[in-house]
């Protein structure tokens, strides 16, 4: 990278620090530092939740997969926007009415301290992971393309999160989210010009479209009825319904953004924002990685984006099995390539015939493209013992860093550390409210005075920081645990949803109708993982919450023991 | 802080629907004019 990309990157991160720094002398009271005293304006809540979901594996991982499969992903969107106007029906006044600090603040009024306790614990563990893991994953990849070691861009990541959120509380984290927002939204505009400005003369937009389609690449809808395939119509409308209503009503991390809202309407007001625009944005996300295709289909591509491993390749002992695959990729993406003009060429001239043979000849070249660079991930995989490589997230790094020009690439680079950045604030600022409220104050000390929560909810924010930073620096060597922890998180998401469906959906259900049904949720989840393994994690939701609610809601009608405190109004 | 609605909502809910069917409309356009 250039001297003067390294100077926008490091100005923007600098920006981010002071400005949260800044923000350290309004947060006087526990209030200000978690829920900014409920004074936040809906716009820039709204631009938190979405930039709180929007990490650096959206922007890597997602611009990889329209690159590889164009926009079937989008499908996992498509329950958002009914979920964000059930929460607003829902959840949001009962939160907003409670005044709580956490969701989980919420079931011990409505329940009991056992139930409060079980799921703040269990957001805890799943969410302290994940933090690490949603620092490890661009870590690694900006490593590679940096050519820095792991560790450092991982501190690169961390250490200005952990600074401006320990110091400047929700409010840095806000305020940071919504300057990231804009600069991510600014970043995918920029990479969209120059992706279409990169198509070589005689291919103009229509015709990279008609490519594109022709390898199925803008298909958004896929109506098969199965549960063993992820991105459906159906899996998105009902099983990603069931993930966005946990995620969003239910999830620390996210509950907290709506909370510092001014007012119940502004609560609501910030969540629509998510559900006219998420879409959108994804596409656009998607549409990026579609073009960024179109880019290599023009422009020569390596074999793997991944020099270290393709050095790596190159020095083993199937170096000679993986010189001959380079061999036969340049000849069929050569042949790939004239086909594609061959279709451009073919539709100018209004010529039906051949515009049908080229897209015969360019499916046939793209599919045996496809197949030789299967297996190349396949000799990495035996090579290096990475079982989990996925070469296609470092496509839309190689492109950053070898087709933008000077300063914009550090704009990029910028986009994607604070990216990571922003989620990883948001998930500290929520792990420290969660457990300074829902376990310090509430069962461990809880009547020291205001001033005694703030400083323990700071060094519990640094913490957490340094918990993620050892999980981040050591996930690769954690490979399988890092995944046992992702699987263990969607056996309890849709359960947790339940819980929450029983408190707020019928005056019947008590603590422990709640608390059996979750523990019977979770195992039902389980048992589905272990025993049909085939079946995809979005239908998880679905059953952890209708089972949740099905068993706690049948148990409590036979508890007479504890009967309901506190009665939805 | 306020916890009660100002607001008759049903109308903003209405027009998260449409906005969404518009855009799985331009999506369904996408696919059928351009894919396979």
């Amino acid at each position: 990278m250039h001297l003067l990309d390294w100077v926008v990157v490091g100005a923007y991160i600098a920006w981010l620090i002071w400005d949260g720094v800044k923000r350290t002398k309004l947060d006087r009271t526990t209030e200000s530092y978690f829920l900014a005293n409920r004074s936040m304006p809906w716009w820039a809540v709204g631009l938190s939740v979405m930039a709180t979901q929007l990490s650096a594996i959206t922007l890597v991982g997602t611009t990889g997969q329209g690159y590889n499969d164009g926009l079937r992903f989008v499908q996992f969107y498509y329950g958002l926007p009914i979920a964000m106007i059930i929460l607003c029906v829902t959840l949001v006044p009962f939160f907003y009415r409670a005044r709580v600090y956490t969701a989980y603040e919420y079931l011990e009024r409505r329940f009991d301290l056992k139930t409060r306790t079980f799921t703040s614990g269990l957001f805890l563990v799943s969410r302290a992971m994940s933090c690490g893991a949603i620092a490890a994953a661009p870590a690694v990849v900006l490593s590679v393309v940096l050519g820095w070691s792991v560790t450092l861009t991982t501190l690169l990541i961390l250490v200005p999160a952990v600074v401006y959120t320990m110091l400047g509380g929700v409010q840095a984290v806000t305020w940071t989210d919504v300057k990231t927002m804009g600069l991510t939204v600014f970043a995918l505009i920029i990479a969209m010009i120059f992706l279409v400005m990169g198509l070589p003369s005689g291919v103009g937009v229509d015709d990279a479209l008609t490519i594109a389609g022709g390898t199925g690449r803008l298909n958004a809808f896929d109506f098969d009825f199965t549960l063993t395939e992820t991105y459906t119509f159906w899996s998105g409308m009902l099983g990603g319904l069931f993930l966005m209503l946990s995620y969003f009503g239910c999830d620390q991390s996210q509950v907290q953004r709506y909370l510092t809202a001014k007012s119940v309407d502004d609560g609501r007001t910030s969540l629509l924002m998510s559900a006219f625009w998420k879409i959108p944005l994804q596409v656009l996300v998607l549409i990026v990685g579609v073009f960024t295709f179109l880019f290599y289909l023009f422009n020569q591509p390596p074999l793997l984006f991944n020099p270290v491993h393709e050095e790596r390749v190159r020095v083993s002992a199937v170096a000679p099995a993986y010189e001959e695959l380079q061999r036969e990729f340049q000849s069929v993406f050569t042949a790939r390539r004239q086909a594609a003009v061959d279709i451009a060429a073919a539709r100018h001239a209004g010529d039906v015939r051949e515009q049908a043979r080229a897209t015969d000849d360019f499916t046939r070249q793209d599919a045996a493209l496809r197949s030789i660079r299967t297996r190349a991930v396949g000799l990495v995989r035996q090579t290096t013992d990475d079982s989990s490589y996925n070469d296609v997230n470092y496509v839309f790094p190689t492109w950053i860093t070898t087709a933008l020009p000077i300063g914009i690439v550090g704009l990029w680079i910028a986009a994607i550390i604070t990216a990571a950045t922003d989620s990883i604030a948001a998930e500290l600022n929520s792990l420290s409210t969660a457990s300074v409220i829902d376990f310090y104050k509430r069962l461990i000390n809880p009547s020291a005075p205001d001033g005694h929560y703030l400083l323990v909810s700071r060094v519990a924010t640094a913490g957490w920081g340094i918990f993620a930073g050892v999980v981040a620096v050591y996930a690769s060597s954690l490979g399988p645990l890092i995944e046992v922890v992702n699987r263990f998180g969607s056996f309890f998401y849709g359960s947790i949803l339940g819980v929450f469906m029983l408190a707020i959906l019928t005056r019947r259900a008590t603590g422990t109708g709640a608390f059996v049904g979750l523990l019977a949720g979770m195992t039902s989840v389980a048992s589905v993982a272990i025993w049909r393994p085939d079946i995809s994690f979005l239908w998880h939701n679905v059953i952890g919450a209708v089972v949740v609610f099905t068993v706690g809601l049948s148990l409590s009608l036979f508890d007479r023991s504890s009967r309901v405190q506190e009665t939805p109004s | 802080m306020s916890s009660d609605s100002t607001r008759n909502w049903s109308r903003t809910y209405a027009a998260v629907i449409v906005v969404e069917v518009l855009a799985l409309m331009c999506l369904w356009w996408l696919q059928s004019h351009y894919g396979t």
